[in-house]
């Protein structure tokens, strides 16, 4: 009777025991695979907007290059075809020397289009990255800064011509990185000097962009104004890491990794 | 099958009372990691610690102690009816749970007068207040499924602290309602004592780790 007795209360504490464990179990279950479903639901949606920005970025890449190209062959070629007619002009009439001042002010007017046309078509796809590569480009774009301002920029690269191997999508990413911040730099830094140095590590390349300017409170990457956001899109579509050491007064320090496998991506751009 | 008495003894009398040492000292000690939330729980804690201090003294003057587990029945019930209150959202349950508490000290009080008087064991109340624990165990259980952004890492103390009280009452619940069937049978109620502070030592147990999830 008593053995019973035993089995039954153990049977009757056991059976429910056992049932509110399984339903705790079961929830907690439930809720960790409904929570892993909208963490995935969220980082697609993450990488969508990513690859939404990335076409965006490329896409206006493309319509640069496109923008540039026509400038230089079209427009380029019919102001030399124009100055090539007023030279014509001259020689028709040599004997008039009203003609001759007119075609010579209107040929020095075309020369200062053309050179116009040439820096917009420059700035709007920087025709040596192709051709030179990234130092060259940078270096180019650096002393134009310096000529026309009291920024001293000083390039150096230890990386043993490693960015010559990068990319035209890389090094297209960094140029335009070190315009966003070099435009910053002018604008709110009143720094005197910039160093970009480049630096080969292990296997990956050190990018170093630092100013002496007045620096400012950001000092991560949230926060940031959209020129900052533009240059995390740009890093991270070529798989680049990057952080932001700057304070008031401290100057402004970013130092860019960009791992050695992205030197062996395959163009995006056309 | 059952525990030896001696033993039995030690465990009952001592061990599983003074086990609840552990989660009051984590209480002492790691206070300030707490979110407010955790005050009712505290306060059930302290009461079960008094409650069996108080036993203990009284059982050992040879002095009848069930009029004492009427009275922390219903003590217990109102605690863990704000600990509740406190925790679930359902601001529907929440409207509700002090009528709730005030009908169940309404049903204790006919109950020891009418049914179960103060010396006997409240074999009626405590089965009622069973059920309405596990429901409001369950009901939090069932919010935490329904509401996603409650993460469950950030709430794994709770969840701790519930489970506990849902595994001791579900698991207590044909204990509470056969208990004055076999009072007079020492051994079986010995039996069903041991097991009931086996019960009691898991929920302990579950409310330490509980309340030690706050302070990671």
């Amino acid at each position: 009777m008593n053995d019973n007795i035993y089995v039954l209360t153990l049977i009757g504490t056991l059976g429910p025991l056992l049932l509110a464990a399984t339903i705790i179990y079961l929830v907690i279950k439930y809720q960790r695979k409904l929570l892993a479903q909208k963490l995935a639901a969220q980082k697609a949606e993450l990488q969508h907007s990513e690859s939404l920005l990335h076409a965006t970025i490329q896409s206006q890449e493309n319509e640069r290059i496109r923008i540039s190209r026509d400038l230089h062959d079209h427009v380029g070629s019919t102001l030399s075809s124009l100055r090539q007619m007023f030279n014509q002009m001259n020689k028709v009439a040599p004997d008039q020397p009203q003609i001759k001042t007119l075609s010579d002010t209107y040929k020095e007017n075309i020369d200062n289009i053309m050179n116009d046309v040439r820096d917009i078509s420059h700035s709007l796809s920087p025709p040596g990255l192709a051709l030179w590569g990234l130092q060259f480009t940078l270096e180019d774009f650096c002393d134009k800064i310096s000529r026309s301002s009291d920024l001293q920029i000083r390039v150096t690269d230890d990386g043993d011509s490693i960015l010559k191997q990068m990319t035209f999508e890389s090094s297209l990413s960094l140029f335009r990185v070190m315009q966003e911040l070099l435009a910053n730099t002018i604008k709110h830094a009143h720094a005197k000097n910039v160093t970009i140095s480049i630096k080969k590590e292990h296997e990956d390349i050190a990018i170093q962009y630092k100013d002496d300017g007045r620096g400012s409170e950001i000092s991560s990457k949230t926060g940031a104004g959209m020129g900052m956001h533009n240059v995390e899109s740009r890093l991270n579509m070529i798989g680049a890491q990057y952080e932001i050491i700057t304070a008031p007064g401290k100057g402004f320090v970013v130092n860019i990794t960009l791992p050695q496998s992205s030197l062996s991506k395959t163009t995006l751009y056309e | 099958m059952s525990i030896p008495l001696e033993a039995s003894k030690i465990y009952l009398g001592i061990l599983v009372p003074i086990s609840i040492i552990v989660p009051i000292s984590l209480v002492i000690i790691n206070y300030k990691y707490f979110p407010s939330s955790i005050n009712p729980l505290i306060i059930y804690l302290f009461s079960s610690g008094i409650s069996n201090l108080f036993t203990k003294i009284l059982g050992s003057n040879g002095i009848n102690t069930m009029y004492l587990n009427h009275i922390y029945t219903v003590w217990e019930f109102f605690i863990i009816c704000y600990f509740y209150r406190e925790l679930l959202s359902s601001q529907k349950i929440k409207k509700y749970i002090p009528y709730l508490s005030v009908a169940f000290f309404i049903v204790c009080i006919i109950n020891a007068l009418y049914y179960q008087p103060l010396i006997k064991y409240n074999s009626y109340t405590k089965p009622i207040e069973a059920v309405l624990v596990i429901w409001f165990a369950i009901t939090y259980l069932m919010e935490l499924i329904e509401n996603l952004d409650e993460i469950i890492d950030k709430n794994s103390g709770f969840i701790y602290i519930n489970s506990g009280f849902l595994l001791y009452f579900s698991g207590s619940f044909v204990l509470f309602t056969i208990f004055n069937i076999f009072v007079n049978n020492t051994a079986v109620a010995i039996a069903i004592l041991d097991v009931h502070a086996t019960l009691l030592l898991l929920m302990y147990a579950l409310f330490t780790i509980g309340l030690w999830k706050f302070k990671k």
